[in-house]
C-alpha cells in the first residue's frame, strides 16, 4: 500500500489540469504517461467518470460516504448468516423445515449461488492479486450481492467476474491504510478518507454496479428472468447490429467477406463485449482502454464502434482469411503495436461516431495500414441508411429521420458536409478554449446544442439524399451540372457568412479570455450570452437553409476569412465529398466548373474537387484526428489562432505528385435494406453445416452470384479452397458430412439415430 | 493462413458443466498443454488438430464453450455443423454427472440428430475424490447409445484416445458411406458448392469395417 506522501502527490497530479470532468477527460486522453489515471489516482478518475460525473468535486466525499453506507447496510442484510453462521445456528428454527422462506433454506440457496460464482473467481486471470484469499472473498461477495440486488439480470453470468476484478484491483491499488496514517491536515485527512482501504469493497461495488447498468444487457439472454426485456438487447442482436449495420456501413467489403465466409459475429463478439475487451489485451493495455472508455463513454455506447475499429485494423488479413483463420484471428486478436495501443480503439470509435460511413472507414484503414480499399469496394453510403451513431438510438433515429420533412432544398445538398465540418471545427475550438479557461457553461451548452443540431442536420441531409437518389433510379441521369455549380456557390456563400458570424462570437470570447476576466462580471456575462445567442442563430440557419441571413452581418466577413479559412481548410478535408447521385463523368465536369479561379478564390478548399483530393484528404484527416500525441502539451493544438496567418495545412502539400487513388465514386446502386439478410452460407465451403431447408434453397442460386464482385484477391491460402482444388471429386465430397438428405437419395433407408449410436460403441478406456 | 491440407474436416464440440475440464481437454489434445488455473471460458474457444486415420488426414476443429451456458446465447451457432460431441463430466462432482441428462437433451434439441456422442468422465487423477463410479458412467452410456471413456487432462490419460476414437467413429461412418456411394451417379449431387451434403444417416451398412475400438 502506498504511503500518504506518495498518495498525496498522486492526488495532486490527478487534478493538475483541474477537477472538472472535462479537464480529467482531456488529461486522460492526451497526457499519455502523465495521465491522471497513470501518474495520479486511477480509482478517483474512474469514480469521477462513472459515479460523480454530474457532481462538483466538493460533493465527492459526501457521495462516497453515502454509497459506502448503503453498501454496508446491504452487507448486513444479505451476508449476515454467511459471514456469521453461528447466528444462524442460534436461531430457534428447525433447519430441516420445508418452509422455503426459512433462513436455513435461504442460506442453502445462497451457498449454491456463491459456489457457482466462486468457481469462476478461483479461475480469474493470472494476476497474483486476484488469487489472494481476501481478494477472492471480496470479489465473491460483491458479485453475490450484485446478483441479490439485481434479480433482473437472472443471477451470476460467467464473465462478470472478469469485469469486476480489474475494478477491485484499481481501487485496492490506490487505497491507503488508515491505521498507518496520522495527520492533522484536513486536506490529507480527506484524501485518506476517500482512499480508505477499509472501503475498497464498497467502492468497487459502486463502480461495478455502475458499469453493469450499461454492460448488464450484454449478459442478458433469451428466456432469462427478464423476459419482458426486448430481445434486441441480447448479445446476439448487438453482434448482428455491429456486423450488419455498423460494419456494413463503414466497411462494406469486410462485412460482406465475413458474411461470405460465414463467420457469425457473436462467436467472437460475445467475449469482446461481455468482458469489455478484457481478454483481448494485456492487463495494462486494458486499463488504459478503460480509462478513455469511461472518460468519454460511461454508458458504453461506443462498444459497437470499438469493435468495428478493431476489425478495420485487421481488415486486410481478414479479407485474405478463410473461416477458421478469421475466427482464430478474432479470438486471438493481434496486439496492436504502439503507439497505437488498444486505447486508440476508443479514439477510432469516437471518430467513427462522427464519420459513420465508408469514408470514415477508409480514413481509419488508411491511417493504420497505409492502404485504402480498392476502388470498387469504396461505395458511397447506401442512401436508405441513416446516420446511426449507436445501437440504442438506431430505431428512434430512423423513425425520426424518416418522419422528418427536410427543410433543405435537395440541390443544396450537393456539397454535403461542408457546414457540418466547419461547425465541428469551430465548435471544438470554442469548447477547448472555454474549458481551458474554466468558464461558461453557457457556451458549452450552446456548442453542445450545435453539435446535436449538426447531427440532426446530417440526418435530414441523408434523408433528402436518399429520397433524391431513389427518384433517380428510373431515369439514372445526373442532375444538370449547372445546378451543382450554382448550389455549391450558394452554399459556399452562405457558409462563409455563417462562418463569419461564428468567428465574431469566437473573437469576442477570445477577447474575453484575454482580458483575464478583469473588470465587471456582468459585462463578461453579457458577452458570453451574446456569443451564445449568435451561435444559436447560426444553428438555426443551419437547421433551416431557407432562413435568410441578415445583411448587417456582412461587414464582418472581411475579418472572418483570415482565421476562418484556416479553419475551413482543415475541417473541410474531412468531408464526405462524394455526392451520391453523381456519375464519374459528372464529377469530372463539375470539377472543371468548380476549379475556376473565381470560385476557388478565398475558399478554395470548399470547392476542391472530391476525387483529386481524396488522398490528400485522407492524410489531412488522419493527421487531424490523431489524438495519440502524448506531448508535454496538455491541450490539443488549437488550430486557428487568430494571429496565425492562414497558411494552408502543411499536410495538404505533402504528396502533391502522388497520383490520386481511383475515384471513389460509383453510380448509385439500389439501396440495401438497413439489415441485410444473411443468406450466403450455402455458397460457402461450410455449406455442409446448413440446415436442410436453407441448403436446398441455395441450390436455386448460381454459385457466383453472392460473391462480391469487388475483385478482392482470391483467398489463396484458404484451407478449404486449396483443399477443393487438390482433391478429386470423391475425396472432396467426403469432406462434407451431415446436413440434408436429398430427395433423390437413391432410395436408401434412413437409419434411426439409435441404430447409428448403437453401432458405434467405443469401448476403450475406463 | 490455413495452408494445411486435409482429407476431412470434422467439427467436434465439447459440452458439460462449468469446471469439468473441457478447456483443458482441448488444450491437452491440441497443444499438449494443461493449465491448473485456466480461466473460465467466455463465449467460445476453438482449436484444431490434424490426425491420421487410415492414411487420411483428419482435421478436427474442436469447439469449447462456457459450461454455464444453459444461458447460452450462441447455441445454434455452436452446434451448427458439428458431427461429434464430447459430453464431459467431472468424476469428482456427482452434480456434473447428474446434469449429463440435461446436456444430452440439449444435444438432441439443437444438434444434428446423427451427431456422434462420447461420454467423458474427466479428472481421473482425483482418485481420492471420486464421486461417480466408472460403472455408472458406462451404464449411462450404453443405455443412451453413447460411447464412453474416462480421462485425465492433467495426467494426459486417455485424452488423445478419446479424440481419436470419436474422430475414427465419425470417419468410419463417412468412409463406409462413400464406399457405398461409389459407382453411383453422385458427381453432381455431391458438388459441395451447391450445398449438397452427405448424411451419415444414409449409411450404416458397413459397420463391420470399423476396427478402431
Amino acid at each position: 500500500m502506498r504511503t500518504l506522501a506518495e498518495t498525496k502527490s498522486r492526488w495532486e497530479d490527478t487534478f493538475k489540469e483541474g477537477s472538472s470532468i472535462a479537464d480529467l477527460q482531456r488529461a486522460v486522453k492526451f497526457n499519455g504517461p502523465h495521465s491522471p489515471c497513470v501518474a495520479g489516482l486511477r480509482s478517483i478518475c474512474w469514480k469521477a467518470f462513472l459515479l460523480w460525473r454530474d457532481a462538483p468535486a466538493e460533493q465527492w466525499p459526501e457521495l462516497a460516504r453515502e454509497s459506502r453506507a448503503a453498501y454496508s447496510a446491504i452487507c448486513g442484510q444479505h451476508l449476515r448468516y454467511i459471514r456469521h453462521p453461528e447466528q444462524l445456528a442460534a436461531l430457534t428454527i428447525d433447519p430441516l423445515a420445508d418452509d422455503p422462506d426459512s433462513p436455513w433454506n435461504a442460506v442453502r440457496r445462497d451457498e449454491t449461488a456463491r459456489a457457482e460464482i466462486l468457481q469462476d473467481v478461483q479461475r480469474l486471470p493470472d494476476e497474483p492479486f486476484y488469487h489472494e484469499e481476501r481478494v477472492q472473498t471480496m470479489i465473491l461477495d460483491i458479485l453475490f450481492l450484485y446478483c441479490k440486488l439485481n434479480p433482473g439480470v437472472g443471477g451470476y453470468r460467467q464473465g462478470m467476474h472478469e469485469l469486476l476484478a480489474p475494478i477491485v484491483w484499481v481501487v485496492a491499488q490506490d487505497a491507503v491504510d488508515r491505521a498507518t496514517v496520522t495527520t492533522d491536515d484536513p486536506a490529507e485527512a480527506l484524501i485518506v478518507e476517500m482512499l480508505d482501504s477499509a472501503f475498497v469493497e464498497h467502492d468497487a461495488f459502486s463502480l461495478f454496479s455502475k458499469v453493469m447498468e450499461s454492460a448488464g444487457p450484454f449478459y442478458e439472454v433469451k428466456g432469462s428472468a427478464s423476459s419482458d426485456t426486448p430481445q434486441k438487447n441480447t448479445i446476439v442482436e448487438r453482434s448482428k447490429y455491429i456486423h450488419e449495420v455498423a460494419l456494413t456501413k463503414i466497411d462494406e467489403e469486410l462485412a460482406n467477406h465475413l458474411r461470405n465466409i460465414e463467420v457469425l459475429p457473436q462467436i467472437f463478439l460475445i467475449r469482446w463485449i461481455r468482458l469489455l475487451f478484457g481478454r483481448e489485451f494485456n492487463f495494462g493495455q486494458l486499463l488504459s482502454l478503460w480509462d478513455i472508455l469511461f472518460a468519454y463513454d460511461p454508458h458504453l455506447e461506443l462498444i459497437d464502434l470499438i469493435c468495428v475499429a478493431m476489425l478495420l485494423r485487421i481488415r486486410w488479413t481478414l479479407l485474405e482469411a478463410d473461416y477458421s483463420v478469421a475466427l482464430q484471428l478474432m479470438l486471438k486478436y493481434p496486439t496492436p503495436a504502439p503507439p497505437h495501443g488498444p486505447h486508440t480503439f476508443v479514439d477510432d470509435a469516437l471518430y467513427l461516431k462522427g464519420h459513420f460511413d465508408a469514408a470514415g472507414g477508409v480514413t481509419l484503414i488508411f491511417k493504420y495500414t497505409g492502404k485504402s480499399p480498392a476502388n470498387s469496394s469504396f461505395t458511397t453510403p447506401a442512401p436508405s441508411r441513416t446516420t446511426t451513431p449507436s445501437f440504442q438510438k438506431f430505431n428512434s433515429l430512423r423513425q425520426r429521420t424518416l418522419g422528418a420533412r427536410s427543410p433543405l432544398p435537395a440541390r443544396i445538398l450537393q456539397q454535403p458536409g461542408g457546414v457540418e465540418a466547419l461547425l465541428q471545427g469551430a465548435a471544438k475550438n470554442v469548447m477547448q478554449r472555454g474549458e481551458k479557461l474554466g468558464i461558461n457553461q453557457a457556451v458549452r451548452d450552446a456548442v453542445g446544442e450545435i453539435r446535436r443540431n449538426v447531427q440532426g442536420f446530417q440526418e435530414t441531409r441523408n434523408t433528402t439524399r436518399g429520397a433524391r437518389a431513389l427518384s433517380l433510379f428510373g431515369e439514372a441521369t445526373p442532375p444538370p451540372l449547372q445546378d451543382h455549380a450554382l448550389t455549391v456557390a450558394m452554399m459556399e456563400k452562405r457558409n462563409r457568412r455563417l462562418a463569419a458570424m461564428l468567428d465574431e462570437s469566437v473573437t469576442n470570447l477570445k477577447l474575453l479570455a484575454a482580458s483575464g476576466f478583469e473588470g465587471e462580471k456582468e459585462k463578461h456575462l453579457e458577452t458570453v450570452e451574446l456569443a451564445a445567442a449568435k451561435i444559436q442563430f447560426v444553428k438555426a440557419c443551419l437547421e433551416d437553409a431557407s432562413l435568410a441571413l441578415p445583411e448587417e452581418e456582412l461587414p464582418s466577413l472581411g475579418t472572418l476569412t483570415i482565421s476562418g479559412s484556416a479553419e475551413i481548410s482543415s475541417s473541410t478535408v474531412a468531408l464526405d465529398t462524394t455526392p451520391l447521385v453523381m456519375t464519374s463523368s459528372a464529377v469530372d465536369e463539375t470539377r472543371t466548373a468548380l476549379s475556376t479561379p473565381d470560385s476557388s478564390k478565398g475558399n478554395s478548399v470548399l470547392a476542391s474537387p472530391p476525387a483529386e483530393s481524396q488522398a490528400k484528404q485522407l492524410i489531412a484527416e488522419v493527421d487531424k484526428m490523431d489524438t495519440d500525441h502524448h506531448d508535454e502539451d496538455t491541450l490539443p493544438p488549437l488550430k486557428s489562432e487568430l494571429t496565425n496567418s492562414p497558411s494552408p495545412p502543411a499536410v495538404l502539400t505533402v504528396i502533391p505528385d502522388t497520383p490520386p487513388p481511383p475515384v471513389p465514386i460509383q453510380r448509385e446502386q439500389r439501396p440495401h435494406g438497413p439489415i441485410p439478410t444473411r443468406s450466403t452460407l450455402a455458397q460457402s465451403s461450410f455449406a455442409w453445416m446448413l440446415e436442410p431447408d436453407s441448403a436446398t434453397s441455395s441450390l436455386q442460386r448460381p454459385h457466383s452470384s453472392s460473391f462480391s464482385s469487388s475483385g478482392r484477391p482470391p483467398s489463396s491460402g484458404g484451407g478449404s479452397t486449396a483443399q477443393r482444388k487438390r482433391v478429386n471429386p470423391s475425396r472432396e465430397k467426403n469432406a462434407f458430412l451431415f446436413g440434408e438428405v436429398t430427395g433423390d437419395g437413391a432410395g436408401e433407408g434412413l437409419l434411426s439415430a439409435d441404430q447409428i449410436f448403437g453401432l458405434q460403441p467405443i469401448r476403450k478406456g475406463g | 493462413m490455413a495452408n494445411d491440407e486435409y482429407d476431412f474436416l470434422f467439427k467436434v464440440v465439447l459440452i458439460g458443466d462449468s469446471g469439468v475440464g473441457k478447456s483443458n481437454l482441448l488444450s491437452r489434445f491440441t497443444r499438449n498443454e494443461f493449465n491448473l488455473d485456466s480461466k473460465s471460458t467466455i463465449g467460445v474457444e476453438f482449436a484444431t488438430r490434424s490426425i491420421q486415420i487410415d492414411n487420411k488426414t483428419i482435421k478436427a476443429q474442436i469447439w469449447d464453450t462456457a459450461g454455464q451456458e444453459r444461458y447460452r446465447a450462441i447455441t445454434s451457432a455452436y452446434y451448427r455443423g458439428a458431427v461429434g460431441a464430447l459430453l464431459v463430466y467431472d468424476i469428482s462432482k456427482s452434480l456434473s454427472f447428474e446434469n449429463v441428462t440435461r446436456w444430452l437433451k440439449e444435444l438432441r434439441d439443437h444438434a444434428d440428430s446423427n451427431i456422434v456422442i462420447m461420454l467423458v468422465g474427466n479428472k481421473t487423477d482425483q482418485r481420492h475424490l471420486r464421486a461417480v463410479p466408472t460403472e455408472d458412467g458406462k451404464n449411462f452410456a450404453s443405455e443412451n447409445g453413447l460411447s464412453f471413456i474416462e480421462t485425465s487432462a492433467l495426467e494426459a490419460t486417455n485424452v488423445d484416445l478419446a479424440f481419436q476414437n470419436i474422430l475414427t467413429s465419425i470417419y468410419q461412418i463417412v468412409s463406409s458411406k462413400s464406399l457405398a456411394e461409389e459407382g453411383a451417379d453422385v458427381g453432381k449431387k455431391f458438388d459441395p458448392r451447391e450445398g449438397n451434403n452427405i448424411s451419415l444417416s444414409q449409411e450404416g451398412t458397413k459397420q463391420e469395417k470399423q476396427g478402431c475400438c
